[in-house]
């Protein structure tokens, strides 16, 4: 090489060097500044979502729902059908709550949100809950927020790994606007979409979420979501009547979480035509048990929740709305109608809570003394707790809610019992069960990984190397690998996909051996099929969000390491190798 | 992208200058967002307070028209729209409370507490407590919630209203027997009350029954004062001033017969004593 050849490289290496510096403290710069404009804008959408829902509740199911009202039997029925074609036709990313949808956006595709599925949630689920379809906005409105966020980064033209961070921030804004609550927004988003702590982007969730609730606010006014009247621990034995609650919260969860576990795959086992009309169908189930006696249980369901926290009804009636609710959102959720879980959970949980209360008040009027409403929201933080698996979450939101701290003693205590109820008989999250039933293995909040600089997918390279299928015979693997001719010869491995989905990566010698055998023995040993030949071991299963020195315990047993999509485990996102995962170190 | 060391300044440049376009482009479209969300609010807003006012008022028609169940649902419907009303509220217990039915009247008695225990200095809910505890038979908590209900707060001052509550409260006090009671918080009643025909004869009429005569001559004489211009007032007051001087008479007269008796007796008595 040439002086001027060697002066030109370096030159253009600096550039480089120079180029990632101004684009990483532009990015920096950035970060902050989109924060505050994704909270604005999540916060004024989140606004005008509950407008909707709430209009489009009064145009629909009239001001006052009252049973016996023809209107709540077809209306939401009506509304089903027209869900569903959109969500099939036009909007086919609205489907679902809206979490598992955002954390599939940020682990499979990622952080990217499509304006489409912005839109389309914002308008299908304003119709689905407007029309009595029993389910909640936060959700969508954490989807709506992180969609924001998708877009104004994907608009700055930020980098892969800003896409990630972003998409979360945005959720943090959209479900901190719906709940009026920015530290439970921040701790749910902290707890259930990223599942670590990493600083600059908590900083910069901080600062959405409060930009989102400023604005909330400003329309709404800064109460609480719910009035909660004043909440107070008169007696000290009164934990064993909330320690009670916990029992019986932990059990509905369970409940819930089962009832929706069984009914959501069955449904989405039947024809296409069939699910074409499950919205509709649930959609008529919620009307029939709005028609019959309890429309309470229609749409989102705050206002009962705000009654029963003001002790407006019986305990019989608060224990039969918290029944009904699982049902009905059961049959709303499982139908895939678009609609989230929050404010369902909230309401079972303020039912049970106010019924428990009302029932120990009744039995035992000297030993239960606090108010109806601080068993309500201890009720709420309960089913939080054990249904969404939000514990932390679920305590500093029944604190923010209530504005007490004298609150957290029996939150904590009937919490934790419900929690691990919950755990103990139902061991996957409701969070989980629902993504694993979508074929997908996204990471839980168990599963919180430590944030690393690089990724897999700093290091991975397109796959250049040959890859053989392993259910095929050893002679026609050896036929494929000559098709390849003098391009197998160079790469490091030849790749070879099992039907196990799994991957083998085979040095140039250890297949020419085993091939040379298969030639040299009988019919029967050139008759079976490579991955038989190759044995039961397989290349470690890596993603491309993994960090990087995720592969660099693999390298003396493998030359080359597959990377997979974590939705789709057999399609290949790329290879690395030892050299390029030091490489990639060697340039950071 | 590679850049090379002079394409640096030029790439920054084109960079600082998106960006900026970008950040303007955000501005403009929180602008137009904030204004299309902003007018939708104040229709959505002044919609939902129309529905609540007139719910409240089907609620209130309900109420007068002795339909308590209607009154029920649309007072509830009023607070779905307007949460918090007070009024709404209290009438929502008072309609509860009117359908006689127990578990309705448990619901109102749940529902008042815990109006109570977020506002429990407020006059009307622990007038409205008092009354559903006098129902329930619980004098002593009846009491109590009226004495909170006098002490409490009330909208626009609430002279009228405390006074009226002391003379429901001596009522009770009377109907329950205990006329010292009942004597004195009518005597406070009639200090604090504003002078008017209808007060003063009600409260003479209330310190009749709780065997207070002179006091009740008293009131009855300021009633006919306060009816001056008024004939059938004037006539009833004096009526009634009448009536307790003859019954003063009577007893008067009782009582003399009774000292002559008794004077009879004793010298009849001695002669026994002395036979």
């Amino acid at each position: 090489m040439t002086g001027s050849g060697r002066a030109g490289e370096s030159t253009g290496v600096e550039g480089a060097k120079s180029a990632a510096r101004m684009g990483s403290a532009r990015e920096e710069r950035l970060l902050l500044l989109l924060s505050i404009f994704v909270g604005v804008i999540s916060g004024l959408l989140v606004v005008s979502f509950r407008m909707a829902i709430a209009w489009l509740s009064v145009l629909l199911l009239g001001s006052s729902p009252q049973p016996h009202q023809a209107r709540l039997l077809w209306i939401p029925a009506a509304a089903g059908i027209v869900v569903a074609l959109l969500v099939r036709f036009v909007f086919p990313g609205a489907r679902g709550s809206g979490v598992n949808q955002t954390k599939a956006a940020l682990y499979v595709n990622n952080g990217y949100i499509s304006s489409r599925t912005v839109i389309g949630k914002f308008l299908i689920s304003a119709l689905a809950i407007g029309s009595g379809h029993s389910l909640g906005p936060e959700d969508p409105s954490l989807q709506i927020g992180a969609g924001v966020a998708s877009l104004i980064s994907r608009r700055f033209g930020l980098s892969r790994a800003r896409l990630r961070v972003f998409a979360p921030i945005g959720a943090a804004a959209g479900l901190a606007a719906a709940f009026n609550a920015p530290i439970s927004a921040i701790l749910f988003v902290i707890e259930e979409v990223i599942g670590n702590w990493s600083a600059a982007v908590l900083g910069s969730i901080v600062l959405a979420a409060i930009s989102s609730v400023v604005v909330a606010r400003w329309f709404w006014g800064a109460d609480a979501m719910f009035r909660i009247p004043p909440v107070n621990l008169v007696d000290p034995r009164e934990l064993l009547a909330y320690a009670v609650l916990g029992v019986v919260g932990g059990v509905a969860s369970l409940l819930f979480t089962r009832a929706v576990g069984w009914l959501r795959p069955a449904l989405r086992r039947q024809p296409a035509s069939w699910q074409l009309l499950q919205p509709a169908a649930a959609g008529f189930l919620v009307g029939c048990i709005g028609y019959f006696g309890l429309p309470q249980v229609m749409g989102a369901g705050y206002e009962a929740i705000d009654a029963a926290m003001h002790a407006q009804f019986a305990w019989k009636v608060l224990l039969l709305l918290a029944l009904f609710k699982i049902i009905a959102t059961t049959l709303s959720y499982s139908s895939g109608t678009p609609g989230g879980m929050f404010a369902p959970t909230l309401f079972i949980g303020g039912m049970l809570g106010a019924g428990v209360g009302s029932l120990e008040q009744h039995f035992f009027p000297h030993f239960a003394t606090g108010s109806l409403g601080s068993y309500a929201l201890v009720g709420m933080g309960v089913l939080f707790a054990a249904f969404l698996r939000a514990p932390l979450t679920s305590i500093f939101m029944a604190m923010e809610v209530s504005q007490s701290y004298s609150i957290a003693l029996p939150v904590i205590l009937a919490n934790t019992i419900a929690y691990l109820i919950a755990r103990t008989l139902q061991p996957v999250p409701i969070f989980e069960v629902l993504t694993h039933q979508e074929g997908l293995y996204l990471p839980s909040m168990e599963e919180r990984r430590e944030e690393s600089d690089l990724h897999l997918e700093d290091a991975m390279q397109p796959v250049s190397v040959p890859v053989l299928q392993g259910s095929d015979t050893v002679r026609a693997a050896a036929a494929a690998l000559e098709q390849y001719g003098e391009a197998a010869d160079g790469g490091p491995a030849i790749l070879v996909q099992c039907s196990d989905h799994l991957w083998y990566a085979a040095t140039r010698e250890e297949l020419e051996k085993l091939l040379a055998e298969a030639e040299s023995s009988d019919l029967f040993t050139a008759q079976q099929t490579l991955e038989d030949r190759l044995g039961a071991e397989r290349t470690p299963v890596l993603f491309p969000d993994l960090p990087l020195d995720a592969a660099l315990p693999h390298f003396p047993r493998w030359p080359l390491l597959p990377v997979t999509n974590r939705a789709v485990r057999a399609a290949l996102e790329g290879t690395v190798s030892l050299e390029d995962v030091l490489g990639r170190y060697q340039r950071h | 992208m590679l850049i090379t060391v002079e394409e640096g300044p030029v790439e920054s440049r084109r960079l600082i200058l998106r960006d900026s376009l970008n950040v303007l482009g955000l501005l403009l479209t929180i602008t137009a967002l904030f204004a299309v969300t902003f007018f939708l609010f104040r229709s959505f807003s002044a919609h939902r307070a129309d529905l609540a006012q007139r719910w409240s008022a089907r609620g209130r028609m309900a109420l007068q028209a002795g339909k308590p169940d209607e009154a029920i649902t649309a007072l509830r419907t009023a607070l779905v729209y307007a949460p918090g009303t007070r009024d709404d509220e209290l009438l929502l217990a008072e309609a509860l409370e009117q359908t006689n039915r127990p578990e309705e009247a448990e619901e109102s008695y749940q529902y008042l507490t815990g109006l109570w225990t977020a506002d429990p200095g407020y006059g009307p809910i622990n007038l409205q407590l008092a009354r559903l505890e006098r129902k329930r038979d619980q004098p002593q908590d009846a009491i109590n919630s009226y004495r909170a209900a006098i002490y409490g707060t009330w909208q626009g001052g609430g002279l009228e209203e405390r006074a009226a509550v002391r003379l429901e409260l001596a009522q009770y006090l009377i109907a329950q027997h205990d006329l010292e009671a009942a004597h004195l918080e009518l005597l406070i009643a009639g200090g604090d009350a504003p002078e008017t025909y209808e007060r003063d004869m009600e409260i003479g009429s209330l310190l009749e029954q709780a065997i207070a005569a002179g006091d009740a001559e008293t009131y009855y004489r300021r009633a006919l004062q306060a009816a001056k211009r008024n004939r059938e007032e004037r006539d009833a007051a004096r009526d009634a001033i009448a009536r307790i001087e003859a019954a003063q008479a009577a007893a008067a007269v009782a009582a003399a017969q009774e000292e002559d008796s008794a004077a009879q007796k004793t010298p009849a008595a001695q002669t026994m004593g002395a036979r």
